[in-house]
């Protein structure tokens, strides 16, 4: 017999398991990770709430992803009524991130993005991380401890997510290969 | 159709530095392409796992050696460099405006999704085996799951770490502070479980009685367990809430949050953006504990309760005077008196300043509050805890900047005000990553 307290579990499990994904469609639609925080919490507590109502776990991404995609909705006409939102492109994301899942899911690109960083000579690696890592540092400030102007400092670091992309790629192709 | 420009554009447009025209564009390419779309996702995912990852990396150069309680007050930068970190701020800031944000993800960006550890680990570092009981006879123990939930256990406890975002309480206490990364945190107890939903709360459990639960922040869903391993019943926990799973009863009862410790303190009641705790860790001010790391809330510790003066107190009774002549204030040897520590320590990234606003009401009047970290230190004596058995044991503080201002009171960081009546405290406390503030406040004990 299934009780509630699996259902919870369960619930948190599933969410656990497609959090990159989720957390990746609602990143897009939003591009801000503040808020991204703020909706993906509400869209844990309405699968968990609701989690009863799903019919069978296979379909467990396209649900939660349904939920995103009206808390997404709701995101922008509550908070953001100055620039709506077209609905079309929130629906486009959507399907794009389930199509993503089904084809090669998201925690796989995550792997080979962690291998493919901790191959990138130091150099590289110790900038990228100056970029992403919280310290709150302007553009121009790392630039300047860099040795470099702003402009060739931004070429520096799309060179190294493109170095990082390719990576991704080869790996994934490696992968399927294999 | 994917274009040769298109990589700079995905990342331009999740940076948001496109101009509104560039975004239309854009925007409709994506409508109409779903290979591009498909990419965006992609893009989306690298970008968070990109500053999950830098995050980690920082947190994990960032952990000191393990040294004397003294020594990790390095890692706190000295408040005299606040003045420097505020003009470099804004310094920041106008290259920001300048560049259009491009980097202004960072400066959202929140907790780490991925820690470079791959267990649960002791803020020493030290790894926790999962499913090994672990007794905590004394002090407290703050655990770090991967996911980035901490959980500061206080002594008499015994527990279980149950995987990378679970544990099992067995008997005591703890505080949880569990960021989104964390959601469905679990926590097992001898009458239910909790799963956490991205909140800060705090579960104590006596083992043949009940679980009690109390959530300061988020939302939690408190279940209660049958004899046969099933649930009774279940309960959403909303902020501001508290749960009792009791087997005896079996029943969760849900209240709002209890009063029955700020009774027990002689608080009538205090604003929304304060938390009182009854245990204070052992390490506070050193960073140490990060449980007690967050925005906009400031704690409150009973210190030290129905202390005797042996010999007269110098200390502030009028923090909101400007000079020093008018600030000072004295209790009398014999005086018996309370007190409390309030703590704020946010969390936001570094650079980043946030304040805190609040106000406690007590029932007895306010004598004064100890401002500053050499007094601090000084009282340590009279009011720490720890000092009960130990006199010359010391702590690292770092007071408040509330005479900062000297000539100019507006250019104080901090202001703490004690009412007419001297029953109502009130602060605003502004702090940053690298910054504390704390400061003691001394009310009349009841007679």
């Amino acid at each position: 017999m299934t009780t509630d307290m699996d259902l919870q579990s369960d619930a948190a499990q599933l969410l656990l398991q497609y959090k990159a994904p989720l957390y990746a469609y609602i990143h897009a639609s939003v591009r801000n990770r503040s808020d991204a925080d703020d909706i993906f919490q509400e869209v844990s507590v309405a699968v968990v709430e609701s989690f009863s109502k799903l019919e069978s776990e296979v379909v467990f991404f396209s649900w939660a992803r349904e939920i995103a995609f009206r808390r997404v909705l709701s995101y922008y006409r509550n908070y953001d009524r100055e620039k709506p939102v077209n609905p079309q492109l929130i629906a486009v994301l959507a399907e794009a991130a389930e199509r993503v899942e089904q084809k090669q899911p998201v925690s796989t690109r995550r792997e080979k993005l962690l291998e493919c960083l901790d191959r990138l000579p130091e150099v590289s690696r110790a900038l990228i991380a100056r970029c992403y890592d919280n310290s709150g540092e302007s553009l121009g400030t790392i630039a300047a401890q860099s040795g470099l102007k702003v402009t060739a400092f931004y070429a520096k670091i799309h060179r190294i997510r493109t170095i990082l992309r390719e990576c991704i790629a080869q790996r994934l192709l490696e992968e399927s290969v294999e | 159709m994917i274009q040769q420009n298109d990589d700079r554009l995905l990342q331009e447009y999740l940076d948001r530095t496109l101009s509104a025209e560039e975004i239309h564009m854009f925007e409709e390419r994506l409508c109409n392409e779903p290979e591009l779309a498909e990419r965006l996702i992609k893009y989306a995912s690298d970008d968070l796992v990109l500053a999950e990852w830098g995050a980690a990396r920082e947190q994990e150069q960032a952990i000191p050696e393990e040294g004397p309680v003294l020594s990790s007050a390095a890692r706190i930068p000295s408040r005299s460099n606040r003045t420097v970190v505020v003009s470099v701020m804004t310094s920041m800031f106008s290259v920001l405006f300048m560049l259009g944000g491009y980097f202004l993800y960072q400066f959202f960006s929140s907790t780490p999704l991925i820690s470079l550890s791959e267990g649960v680990v002791l803020s020493s570092g030290e790894p926790v085996k999962n499913f090994i009981k672990q007794t905590l006879k004394q002090g407290s123990a703050e655990l770090h799951f991967p996911t980035g939930a901490k959980v500061l256990i206080s002594a008499p406890a015994s527990y279980e770490v149950t995987g990378n975002n679970s544990m099992h309480l067995q008997q005591g206490s703890f505080i949880a502070n569990v960021p989104s990364s964390g959601i469905g945190f679990q926590v097992d107890t001898p009458h239910g479980r909790v799963i956490d939903l991205g909140t800060l709360f705090s579960v104590q459990t006596v083992e043949k009685l009940d679980t009690r639960i109390q959530v300061y922040r988020g939302k939690v869903i408190a279940s209660l367990m049958n004899q046969s391993g099933g649930i009774q019943s279940s309960k959403q926990v909303s902020e501001r809430h508290s749960a009792t799973i009791d087997s005896a009863k079996n029943e969760i009862a849900e209240a709002a949050v209890t009063n029955s410790l700020a009774e027990k303190c002689g608080i009538l009641h205090y604003s929304e953006s304060v938390i009182l705790q009854e245990n204070m860790p052992d390490t506070l001010a050193t960073g140490k504990y990060q449980v007690f790391e967050h925005d906009g809330l400031a704690f409150v510790f009973p210190e030290r309760m129905q202390v005797t003066l042996k010999s007269d107190l110098q200390l502030v009774a009028h923090p909101s005077e400007t000079t020093a002549i008018n600030r000072a204030g004295r209790i009398s040897a014999g005086t018996t008196v309370d007190c409390y520590r309030i703590y704020y320590d946010p969390a936001e990234q570094e650079g980043t300043f946030i304040p805190v606003q609040g106000e406690i009401h007590f029932d007895r009047p306010i004598l004064g509050v100890i401002l500053d970290r050499e007094n601090l230190t000084q009282t340590d004596r009279l009011f720490h805890p720890l000092c009960v058995g130990d006199a010359n044991r010391s702590f690292v503080h770092q007071g408040t900047e509330t005479d900062t201002g000297g000539k100019d009171p507006k250019a104080r960081y901090d202001e703490v005000a004690i009412s007419a009546d001297r029953r109502t405290l009130s602060f605003m406390l502004l702090s940053g990553e690298r910054f504390v503030d704390e400061f003691r406040v001394i009310v009349q004990s009841p007679h």
